[in-house]
């Protein structure tokens, strides 16, 4: 079997499965409750591993090596601070969503906001971030998907990008979060496989055969050439920078909607209690590939051995990587992994973004739920991901890196929800108004820093010193504000469920 | 501000806002001294949340303390990496075949987290979700 035709079947091969994972999952979704949140049934492995494949998305596993490209290890404080996260959210959230989905009805992110500030302001809020950050994030991955399956399937941008977003939706409508988590499953398996191996193939070609010689030889090739900073503790960007990626991706982890909320579908605590580990050990062997495939690229085009990327093309840098140096059966897993990161995460954000057309929405302005919700998901689903694949492709134009888009999406989530979440569902002085407040400081923070940053062209009005992200600068100015709003409010008065939910 | 849990916030929120104007409109203080400050506010709200997060017993305070130990070594490692970049520059010694701070970055950030994982999963059902508590959260949950 030629190279070509034996990776096009491993690929084919895996979504296949995705599309007849979702056909089962569609037997098993009977109600809006287990489309948004299985049910409230789900154990460990499908917790742990759903929590990671959806974290570790095309911005990870595409973004990453093009930002170690680009700018060394400063994208080193991007990944490595996650594993921190995830035992942060773990302690802030995974126990409290617990906790709130045993005492009251929660389907989405807003309703458990709603619940907890006893504000329907607040769910409308939350609501609004979460749709405007789906589909950033949700363009992030189409994005990514069609630079990968358009440079390796030597097919046109947008038929790449429409043809995966069609696997998706394929599975996602039908099967909702059930189809989600067990393809997060497969595609999770696969992602740490291919990972780790082409954590060995990279070092193992940086250091001429010898795996343990490559961190050296990349460490001396950078040197030579004169560009020691890549390699150094901060990168390119510097340390403010690095501190503020270290800070936004500790922390602002536990405001990733598409991550916490699967931890309202516990079944017990037994899962509460092991799908840290599995999450925070899958996560780990997954930023190998990041950490490894970026340096290993580069070392080559410092060296001679293959031509610089184009600048502004860096995310190419793992899909031709994989083509040049991964044997075929490898290189199909690899390619097969790359898209199960991208599409583990756009089905998750499918799932949450519905969940806010289909649940929410109607509540703020209707003030009533409607009927036959589930039918209503299918369709919200659909709709949403042909509205995210036309806002990637304008995007597109517009000559963004890919993980650029992915860090915003990032930190307008983490700006928005930490303050409200992280904070608020553990300490029962936040009120509705300091919650409201420090939603709205996240989102005009992340925004106007953004495009004063960038307008007018020629002569930006503003920019950060250091190169600290804007989403570090909107999370610490929302964490002020939640605190200062909530001193400066009177304390509102829980009910008895609510109070035993905070405090237990 | 009547409990531990609000004076907690509250540092919080101060800390937030030091980095704030350390980032903004620090540009006059020492390299060094900016960094450090960042560094240690960093770690010290990613300690204050932890423990914002435990319901400790008052009986069981090992934990408590072994997850400060956790944090205060996070916070040292952080630290490290500052002052191993200002002390050698780019003429670094080389450990696992890294510059000495880069190995601390990709080992140590990554890796000592592990400590916290542990913890979660030794503690859970005495730091993390305490036998009171649970039957607290049964009975409600019971009743409604």
């Amino acid at each position: 079997m030629e190279d070509r035709t034996l990776i096009l079947s491993i690929i084919g091969v895996y979504m296949l499965s995705c599309i007849a994972v979702g056909a089962w999952a569609a037997m098993r979704t009977k109600s809006v409750g287990d489309f948004f949140v299985a049910g409230k049934g789900i154990g460990t492995i499908l917790v742990g591993f759903a929590a990671f494949s959806t974290t570790m998305s095309g911005f990870g596993f595409i973004g990453g090596p093009g930002l170690v490209y680009k700018f060394g290890t400063s994208s080193f404080w991007i990944c490595c601070p996650a594993i921190l996260g995830f035992a942060i959210t773990a302690l802030l959230v995974a126990k409290r969503f617990r906790i709130f989905s045993q005492l009251f009805e929660i389907l989405t992110l807003p309703d458990a906001v709603a619940i907890r500030y006893q504000s329907e302001l607040c769910r409308f809020l939350t609501a609004l971030v979460i749709l405007l950050g789906v589909i950033a994030y949700l363009g992030t991955n189409i994005l990514a998907f069609g630079t990968v399956a358009s440079t390796f399937f030597e097919i046109d941008f947008t038929v790449a990008a429409a043809g995966g977003m069609t696997v998706v939706i394929l599975y996602a409508v039908f099967g909702g979060i059930i189809a989600g988590l067990y393809t997060d499953v497969i595609q999770g398996f696969i992602m740490t496989f291919a990972s780790v191996a082409l954590f060995w193939i990279a070092l193992s070609i940086a250091g001429e055969g010898s795996f343990l010689a490559g961190p050296g030889n990349i460490t001396q090739a950078f040197h030579d050439a004169n560009m020691a900073d890549s390699v150094g503790p901060w990168g390119v960007l510097g340390p403010m920078a690095c501190l503020g990626y270290f800070f936004l991706f500790a922390i602002g982890g536990s405001g990733q909607p598409h991550v916490i909320t699967k931890y309202f579908m516990f079944r017990d605590d037994k899962a509460v209690r092991w799908s840290l580990p599995l999450t925070a050990v899958a996560y780990t062997l997954c930023i190998l590939l990041w950490m490894s495939v970026g340096f290993a690229m580069k070392y080559l085009v410092i060296t001679g051995k293959t031509s610089a990327l184009p600048i502004g093309h860096e995310d190419n840098a793992a899909p031709l990587f994989v083509l040049n140096h991964a044997p075929a059966w490898l290189a199909g897993i690899v390619f097969a992994g790359l898209f199960a990161a991208i599409m583990s995460t756009a089905d998750s954000f499918l799932n949450i973004g519905a969940g806010v057309f289909v649940r929410d929405m109607p509540r703020v302005f209707l003030r009533r739920t409607i009927s036959n919700e589930l039918f209503w998901a299918r369709i919200a689903t659909v709709a949403l991901a042909i509205s995210a694949t036309l806002f990637a492709l304008w995007a597109r134009q517009h000559g963004d890196l890919i993980a650029i888009l992915g860090t915003f999406g990032w930190g307008l989530f983490a700006a928005a929800f930490v303050p409200v979440v992280a904070i608020g569902f553990n300490w029962k002085r936040a009120t509705w108004q300091g919650a409201a407040a420090a939603t709205i400081v996240g989102l005009v923070a992340n925004l106007g820093l953004d495009l004063v940053g960038k307008y007018p062209k020629e002569a930006p009005l503003y920019k950060i010193p250091g190169s600290v992200s804007i989403g570090a600068i909107a999370l610490l100015a929302s964490m002020v504000t939640i605190v200062l709003v909530s001193f400066l409010t009177p304390p509102q008065t829980p009910s008895k469920e609510l109070e035993t939910a905070i405090d237990c | 501000m009547s409990s531990k849990q609000d004076r907690r916030m509250a540092a919080i929120g101060s800390l937030c806002g030091i980095i704030l104007l350390l980032v903004l409109v620090g540009d006059r203080l020492s390299e060094t001294i900016k960094l450090l400050t960042v560094a240690l506010s960093l770690q010290s709200i990613a300690g204050l949340l932890i423990h914002s997060g435990l319901r400790v017993s008052k009986t069981d305070r090992l934990y408590q303390v072994s997850y400060t130990i956790c944090t205060v070594i996070s916070g040292l490692i952080l630290v490290s990496i500052i002052l191993l970049e200002q002390r050698y520059g780019a003429s670094p010694p080389k450990l696992f075949g890294m510059e000495a701070a880069t190995t601390l970055l990709v080992l140590g950030i990554t890796l000592w987290p592990f400590s916290l994982v542990t913890l979660w999963v030794l503690g859970f059902y005495r730091i993390v979700l305490p036998p009171e508590t649970r039957a607290k959260l049964e009975d409600k949950s019971a009743s409604l």
